[in-house]
């Protein structure tokens, strides 16, 4: 099933690419003689052989061979809540600055998967952020957001 | 300049109190990467990399690839002490090494694995200080034509030998190109794929994609398994750390040759540690009197594989630094670290930049040193790691990462671009497609369409260019044979069963 679904997305992104290639690259009539759209086309050719070749080992793999995966439904929906904390940990990282940002996700994070060693975490959660804060920020000046904090 | 002075001349650099310090360093943070389990040389170098974006580009190569041939010590550490390898390359380590744990033999098995990864590591080196030079001599007589097809055999390689499916690995490959080609095209300053967003003018940061797809999506891949419950526990060091006599007797064998496998392997592209140290096994298995004893803690089971993923990284070095081509995604990153720092690996470097190639070759026998200082008397400090607990690690990963990724140039893209790449590097890790192959191709992506273009142009468009000369044809014939190769193979072994 998975190889299915991966064929499936490769050929649809196959598709996707050649209708990119073709509608938003121009084609002028100085530069070299090859333009900027026939290595993308390789590169579409070459999807589709990998499609090919994606349904030619799907073909011929005995079916017990196919691998039985358990069911990590539950595991895939943490995986993608740690996605979405991420994305929000992102989104905040200018708004709030990174030391308050941070502290704020390795909380949380740590919290689930670290559970009931709180006094831990927290220390974690503000030496990390406020430590690699004053080393990159303030000692290798590595651009880091400030954000509601005055240094 | 003859081998000899430019050996003598890049010791006068490695050297170098600075450099000394930096090799450190990087052998240290590479046995630190090793040790921990699932995070690997290249996710280490991945965190690393953005961090010496200002430094002296000499100093940072030097420490990045004392990273990356650290981190195989180090691997060996957790392969023999909770059957996980830190190292992929490990993987094979882990079958007697920790067989040999239980025993009472932890001791022994560290230390062969130290002693072993020393001596093949400084046969590497010797290899690829005589190696190096001679091959870039010989690349120097390729045109863009030549070019275009190393580099498209190179791809088709790594696309076959790494992983299961080859499918797989051309599909991870087309995967890379297609991302290199996002950006501002150069010759006709056409935007191609950049969705009108600024951000992407230039293309998306190398950086930014390994970072997401290493070290993001090992974090990932971490927490899920934290959050199923899966640990593995840990031996404790007993016995001595050192050999008997019989061990030594056993071990002399296995690292010599191994380290001679490592090399020539690591030489060719894609091939990478894990073959080597699988070749190497295999090849003890073969030879050894009692080869029923391999999986029962047989020594030789550790001495071989764990020399030769040491060698390894010396031969990987060799096609990268004499022919701009990584063999491994490590060398991929550390190929991205001499592009990030405007330096261009390939035939010239050697002419161009002696001291900085000779003082990077000659820093890894220095580096080699080190490693076994660390890994012999002081592995009990780095066991240490392996009671950090992971709840605590991973997050750490993720807050790191975002550090890198701001860092390249403060904007918030390039956060969610990681993002992005870590949650593909986490589906790849799902649907057992290879990541090494996107992040060689992603590399090598510009310079091998700059190559094709030119080609062409001398041509005028016309493709038979790269079917007029020897070393083209030669390498076409390879790109294909290692594209069909794996499919013949198996039709001729389904046809003889």
């Amino acid at each position: 099933m998975p190889n299915a679904i991966l064929l499936a997305g490769t050929v649809g992104l196959a598709g996707a690419y050649f209708y990119a290639i073709f509608f938003t690259i121009q084609v002028r009539a100085f530069g070299d003689p090859v333009g900027p759209r026939m290595f993308p086309i390789l590169l579409g050719c070459a999807l589709l052989l990998s499609a090919a070749m994606l349904a030619y080992e799907m073909w011929t793999k005995p079916k017990s061979e196919e691998g039985a995966s358990p069911d990590n439904r539950q595991s895939l929906l943490i995986v993608a809540a740690v996605a979405a904390l991420t994305f929000g940990y992102f989104l905040a990282f200018e708004p709030l600055g990174y030391v308050v940002s941070t502290s704020a996700y390795l909380l949380v994070l740590t919290s689930y998967f670290h559970k009931g060693k709180h006094l831990i975490n927290l220390s974690t959660a503000l030496v990390f952020s406020l430590g690699t804060y004053l080393l990159f920020a303030k000692g290798l000046q590595v651009s880091l957001p400030s954000g509601v904090l005055p240094f | 300049m003859d081998i000899l002075s430019a050996v003598v001349n890049g010791f006068v650099v490695c050297l170098q109190p600075i450099n000394l310090w930096y090799t450190f360093i990087g052998v240290l943070l590479g046995t630190i990467v090793g040790v921990l389990p699932g995070l690997g040389a290249s996710t280490g170098m991945a965190l690393l990399l953005p961090i010496t974006y200002g430094m002296n580009p000499t100093s940072a190569l030097i420490m990045l690839a004392g990273l990356y041939y650290g981190a195989k010590y180090g691997g060996s550490t957790t392969a023999i002490l909770i059957k996980t390898p830190g190292e992929a390359s490990a993987v094979m380590t882990s079958l007697d090494g920790y067989e040999m744990a239980k025993k009472g033999r932890a001791g022994a098995a560290l230390a062969v694995a130290a002693i072993g990864s020393f001596i093949a590591g400084t046969i590497g080196v010797l290899a690829l200080s005589l190696f190096a030079v001679p091959l870039a001599a010989a690349a120097i007589k390729f045109g863009p034509a030549e070019y275009f097809c190393l580099m498209l055999f190179a791809l088709t390689a790594v696309s076959s030998l790494s992983g299961k499916s080859p499918a797989k690995g051309l599909l991870s490959t087309t995967l890379g190109l297609i991302i290199a080609t996002v950006g501002t095209d150069l010759q006709t300053g056409q935007q191609r794929f950049t969705l009108g967003m600024v951000g992407l003018q230039d293309g998306i940061s190398f950086i930014v994609v390994v970072v997401g797809l290493f070290a993001m999506a090992e974090a990932f891949r971490g927490m899920e398994e934290l959050h199923r419950g899966v640990n593995a526990p840990i031996m404790r060091i007993s016995g001595k750390l050192w050999l008997t006599r019989e061990e030594w007797r056993r071990s002399v064998g296995p690292i010599w040759r191994g380290g001679v496998i490592g090399f020539i392997i690591g030489v060719l592209p894609g091939a990478g540690g894990t073959i080597s140290a699988i070749m190497s096994y295999a090849l003890e298995r073969r030879l050894a009197k009692n080869p029923d004893q391999f999986g029962k803690g047989a020594i030789e089971g550790v001495a071989g594989p764990e020399s030769a993923n040491n060698s390894d990284t010396a031969g990987a070095m060799v096609p990268m630094l004499s022919l701009g081509i990584p063999g491994s995604g490590g060398t991929a990153v550390l190929l991205g670290a001499f592009i990030m720092y405007g330096i261009q690996p390939g035939p010239m470097l050697f002419s161009k930049h002696p001291d900085l190639v000779w003082g990077l070759i000659d820093s890894m026998y220095v580096g080699n040193i080190m490693l076994l200082i660390l890994n012999l008397p002081l592995i009990g400090i780095f066991v240490r790691l392996l009671y950090i607990p992971s709840g605590v690690l991973y997050p750490l990963i993720v807050a790191t990462s975002a550090i890198g990724a701001f860092g390249i140039s403060g904007d918030t893209l390039d956060l969610y671009l990681v993002l992005v790449f870590g949650v593909i590097g986490y589906g790849f890790e799902k649907l057992e497609i290879p990541a090494a192959p996107l992040v060689l191709s992603l590399v090598l992506g510009a310079a091998m369409e700059q190559s094709f273009r030119q080609a062409m142009t001398i041509s005028g468009a016309s493709p038979s260019i790269f079917f007029n000369s020897v070393i083209s044809v030669t390498l076409l014939s390879l790109a294909v044979i290692s594209i069909a190769g794996p499919f013949l193979a198996a039709r001729w072994r389904t046809r003889q069963a």
